[in-house]
Parts: structure tokens; sequence; C-alpha cells
């Protein structure tokens, strides 16, 4: 039997880049959500180019959840009733975790990945606006975190299948075992898609430096800092993962201004968050 | 003794007194603290996709059990925190972790 020989980095790259993009509706919301003119007009135009969306959310915000009486006819009306920041958060968390559920192709084990991706997000909007980040963008941003890893794993199954058996047998974190096995790790691989993507720039770098945040002590990238600890922090409090915990950057913690005292009182809070929003998309 | 304890719904069981109040995402109130559950409210708190709710449980856990829950508790972050220092800010973050879950656990 010939031992496996794994793609180079280049083809590796050219193989994800083949994954579909997120609906092209979710990439335009995504890309407005740093605009301080975003409107609530803008917004519903942005669903109601993709008739799926339009169901999902209507779905949702006509489930008893939110118990709204006579029900909610359309976007716009729901924008109204429920509030321009709460349609946007549930259309980007809900279209992320349904394109997950839907490109994952029956061989990658897609809810804890999502589960996973929501604990981050969960963390990073408990401390997203103490350390002035817009929490829609932080939840994106932790949605896609390990958007490398989904890739690698549904266009190039034998190399995840290697990293997968090299992780298993060294017992080792999952960036060490694709960065032995295959040359590049699921951080810059999925940094790569969102830039080829056109998502912005500070949600490909959080992508990117998830593992290991820039090492200045001057503050250039605070989403990268942010999904950098809720990863570390959703490890450590094994929301949706079991995966070993990783260290956390001092420098990260310290540009945030953010202490393991103000971590302390809010675990209680990202469980609670972390429950419902699991709920609400099905997991 | 009584506790009180944040369950996931699916663990919710009808006869189960509420410590506080359930809410919507909106605020508003579907069931009140001191309210009973049945089997009709934890169907209707279902499908209003209510993920949790706080009671009052009589805890049955002998010392015997409680300290066997606490050493598996001390284990498995023992394991999620083998490959990070454990001193300095690791340190300090797997004691919050384990403080956070023991204290759960007891109370």
């Amino acid at each position: 039997m010939s031992i496996p020989h794994p793609m180079s980095v280049d083809k590796i790259l050219e193989s994800v880049g083949r994954l579909p993009s997120p609906p092209r509706a979710i990439v335009e919301i995504v890309r407005t959500l740093e605009d301080g003119d975003a409107s609530a007009e803008v917004l519903a135009k942005q669903i109601e180019t993709d008739p799926g969306l339009i169901t999902s959310v209507l779905r949702l915000v006509n489930s008893s959840h939110y118990s709204i009486s006579g029900g909610v006819p359309s976007i716009r009306h729901a924008i109204v009733l429920l509030g321009f920041n709460a349609i946007r958060n549930l259309v980007c968390v809900n279209g992320i975790s349904d394109y997950f559920k839907q490109s994952s192709q029956n061989i990658f084990n897609y809810e804890d990945f999502i589960r996973h991706s929501v604990g981050v997000g969960c963390v990073a909007k408990v401390f997203a606006k103490s350390v002035s980040i817009n929490p829609d963008s932080a939840f994106v941003a932790a949605m896609l975190h390990d958007v490398g890893q989904f890739a690698l794993a549904i266009t190039a199954p034998d190399e995840y299948r290697m990293v997968i058996d090299y992780k298993n047998t060294h017992n080792c974190r999952i960036s060490d075992a694709e960065t032995a096995t295959i040359g590049i790790d699921h951080a810059k691989i999925g940094a790569h898609l969102a830039k080829h993507w056109n998502l912005p720039i500070e949600i490909c770098s959080a992508i990117e430096f998830h593992h290991q945040p820039p090492d200045s002590v001057v503050n250039r990238a605070p989403m990268s800092d942010l999904i950098h600890v809720a990863d570390v922090l959703s490890h450590a409090m094994e929301l949706g993962s079991t995966e070993q915990v990783s260290p956390l950057s001092d420098n990260a913690m310290l540009r945030l201004h953010l202490s393991l005292h103000q971590v302390a009182i809010s675990l209680g809070k990202i469980e609670e968050e972390y429950t419902d929003y699991t709920h609400m998309i099905g997991l | 003794m009584i506790r009180v304890r944040l369950i996931p719904l699916t663990l919710a069981s009808p006869g189960m007194v509420l410590e506080s109040d359930v809410r919507n995402s909106l605020g508003q109130v579907l069931l009140k603290a001191g309210m009973a559950l049945s089997e009709p409210s934890i169907s209707s708190l279902n499908q209003k996709n209510i993920g949790h709710v706080k009671v009052f449980q009589e805890d049955e856990r002998n010392e015997e059990t409680l300290s066997a829950e606490r050493i598996k508790v001390t284990e498995r972050i023992n394991s999620m925190f083998r490959n990070v220092p454990q001193d300095g800010t690791m340190g300090a973050l797997k004691q919050m972790i384990l403080d956070y879950r023991l204290e759960k656990l007891s109370s």
C-alpha cells in the first residue's frame, strides 16, 4: 500500500476555493454590518433578495418564541416589531448555520462544529460592547472563525482524515496537526477563503489570527483579539467543544482591557446565551 | 436541602417549581416565579423556544455522590487544560473555571 501523500499548500488553497460561498444576501449583510448608515430599508431589501432567507426569517419570527399576536406578515414588519439589530443578528447566525448544514454533504459532523462556533459567538457577544466592537460583527466572525477546518473537510477529505489521524495519534491540537501534515493550518485556510468571498478585512483577520493574535502592544486588531479570547474561553467552558484548551494571549487581554475578573462574573451569562442560541437554531 | 438550578427545558418535569419568571426574548413574562410546571406548560415553553428554566430542586445527593462528582469535574478540567502552562494566566483561568463548576455543583 502506498503511503498517502497530501496535496501541496497551493493545491489545498485552490481546492478550498471551490467551496460554495455563503448565500449572496448573507455576504452582503455581513459586508454592511459596520456601515453607520445601514438602515432597516437596506436590510429588508438584502433579505428580500433571497427567498430561502425570507422563509427562514418569517418562520423564526412567527414561532411562538416571540408571542406576537396576529403574526408577522413581512420582513419589514419583522424589523419594525423586533428591531433592526435583533433581525440582523438572527439572519446572520441562522443564515451561516444553515449554510454549514447545507454544505456539509453528510461527510462532516456539522452539529458539533456549529455548536462550537455559536459558543465562540456567545462569548464574543457578551464582551463585544465592553470592548467597543459591534456585537453582530463579532458574532459573524465567531461563526466563521473555523471555516477553514470545514472547507478542508469538505473539499480535501483525504487530507482532513490525515490531519485527524495525526491529531489522535499525537494527542495534539488540531492546528498543530494541520501544520505538521499539510503545511498550513485552518486559520490561514479560513482567512484565504474569507478574502476570496470579499468579507470585511477585520473578519478575515479575526479568522486568520484566532489562535495567535498579532503580538504587539498596540491595539490594532481588536476583533482578532476578541475572537481569540472567545475561542479559548469557549473551549475552557466546553461550549459545544471537547477540544483541549489553547493558551490565552496575555497581550490580547491587555489590549482589550479585559480582566479575568470580568470573565469570571460573566460565565453564567455566557452559558445562558449559549443555551438560547443553540435552541433557536435547533441544535 | 433545596437548591436552585438552571436546567435545560429537556430536563424539566411536571411538579418542578419555578424560582424565577420565565420570559420570552421580548421580556414578556410567560410563567411566573412560584408556579409549578405541568406537562402542558412545559410543552408550551418548548413551542416558544425557551431553552432553560430556573427551578427549585430537592438535593438528593449525599456527600459521597457529591464528592465523586467533584473529583470527576476536577479530572475533566485537568484533562482540558493538559497542554497549557499551569501557572500565570492559564493557571488562573483553570482555577476560575474549576471554582465555577464546583460552585454550580454544590449550589
